[in-house]
């Protein structure tokens, strides 16, 4: 299912949508900050990131025991860096993969096919962070 | 007979009263709040702590109902003994008194999970209903605030977690090579966090980046 707010508006407005619903509809606060200079991007990437970013947020929700959540865009003309940042319990980065989820993977794999690229680093007791970037041409 | 029943009213109230810790080094300021607050009665029970050492000394023996705290520390800032306390105590009232005005600040102070903001330069009436609103569990701002909160254009966005360890280290002189080795990310990464750093505060470069993270109190 496409939202709507993403095939009007694109990204910003999308994401804004989906991280204020996950903040009314969760204990935890979710935030969504935007940085730098709006513009719409190919259909494939706004798909694809909002995907992404949906994922991200889910599994922060679901497993992170987080109270608060930042996700953040910043665009600048030729650079795109999201990142989602929780206050959480923390994971064994090099355990993904291992379990029964498949979300991380089709992140990753979906990173891959829009020539990205994405650091996951996480401490225990102190929380994860997911940063993805793309360069824009 | 008269006296005693007067002393056991006496100490009936001390103990319906809400404790309040001010941590603050200024004695005139202190002097201020602790009148205000006595003569209000909202309290006659204020502690006081002039450093962050004593605060931390002094919560590790007691628990306040509320603590108002201001930003500049001869041994450190609010912003940070913020955070470290409610580490401590997750569920300590903080109310921050400050005269600092930057909005940057007050986000970053209610962020860090500050339940109030309050200028210095309020108002009696203000400070009063701040202590009472926090002390009731719920957030207060003071008008000022308010304003500043609201006010259009505001570039300055919240910094993330990682955003402000970077932001130390790029400040203490550190390369990119040398963060990504203290944090366990990638070089890559640090630079990510570099530009993003320099787009949210607005810099042209990391020298300007410093400088106005230190205007902005972020370092
Ligand atoms: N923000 C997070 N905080 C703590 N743990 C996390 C976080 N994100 C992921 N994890 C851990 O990583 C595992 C893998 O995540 P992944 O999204 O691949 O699978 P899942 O969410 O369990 O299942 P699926 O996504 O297939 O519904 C999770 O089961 C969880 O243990
Ligand atoms: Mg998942």
């Amino acid at each position: 299912m496409m939202p709507e707010t993403l095939v009007k508006m694109g990204l910003k407005g999308a994401l804004s949508d989906f991280c204020d619903n996950m903040n009314a509809s969760n204990s935890m606060t979710v935030r969504f900050q935007f940085v730098g200079q709006f513009e719409r991007l190919e259909q494939k990437f706004e798909i694809g990131i909002y995907r992404i970013i949906q994922e991200l947020v889910n599994n922060a929700v679901k497993h992170s025991q987080a109270d608060k959540l930042i996700v953040q865009m910043v665009q600048e003309p030729h650079r795109l860096c999201l990142i989602v940042e929780d206050n959480g319990k923390g994971f064994d980065v090099s355990a993904i993969g291992q379990g029964k989820g498949i979300g991380l993977n089709s992140v990753k794999s979906r990173i891959e096919t829009l020539n990205g690229r994405i650091d996951i680093s996480s401490e225990f007791g102190k929380g994860s962070e997911f940063i993805i970037e793309f360069i824009l041409l | 007979m008269y006296y005693r029943s007067l002393s056991v009213t006496f100490v009936f109230l001390l103990f319906q009263m809400p404790n309040i810790l001010i941590v603050e080094d200024h004695p005139v300021v202190v002097e201020g709040l602790q009148k205000l607050l006595c003569d209000k009665g909202i309290t006659a029970n204020c502690l006081v702590a002039n450093t962050v050492k004593d605060c931390l000394l002094t919560l590790n023996v007691i628990t306040p109902d509320l603590i108002l705290l201001d930003y500049n520390l001869p041994d450190g800032n609010g912003l940070d003994l913020c955070k470290t306390i409610l580490n401590m105590k997750p569920f300590m009232k903080i109310l921050a008194i400050s005269s600092y005005k930057e909005q940057s600040l007050v986000m970053q102070m209610m962020e860090n999970g500050a339940m109030g903001y309050v200028l210095k330069n309020a108002s009696e009436g203000e400070i009063i209903e701040a202590v009472t609103v926090v002390l009731s569990g719920k957030k207060y701002l003071c008008e000022e605030t308010q304003n500043i909160l609201n006010k259009k254009n505001s570039n300055h966005s919240i910094l993330t977690r990682r955003e402000l360890e970077v932001l130390k280290f790029i400040s203490d002189g550190f390369t990119n090579p040398e963060i990504a080795d203290k944090l366990f990310i990638s070089p890559l990464t640090v630079d990510s966090h570099r530009k993003n750093l320099i787009v949210k505060l607005d810099a042209k470069n990391t020298a300007s980046l410093i400088k106005i993270a230190f205007q902005n109190k972020y370092l």
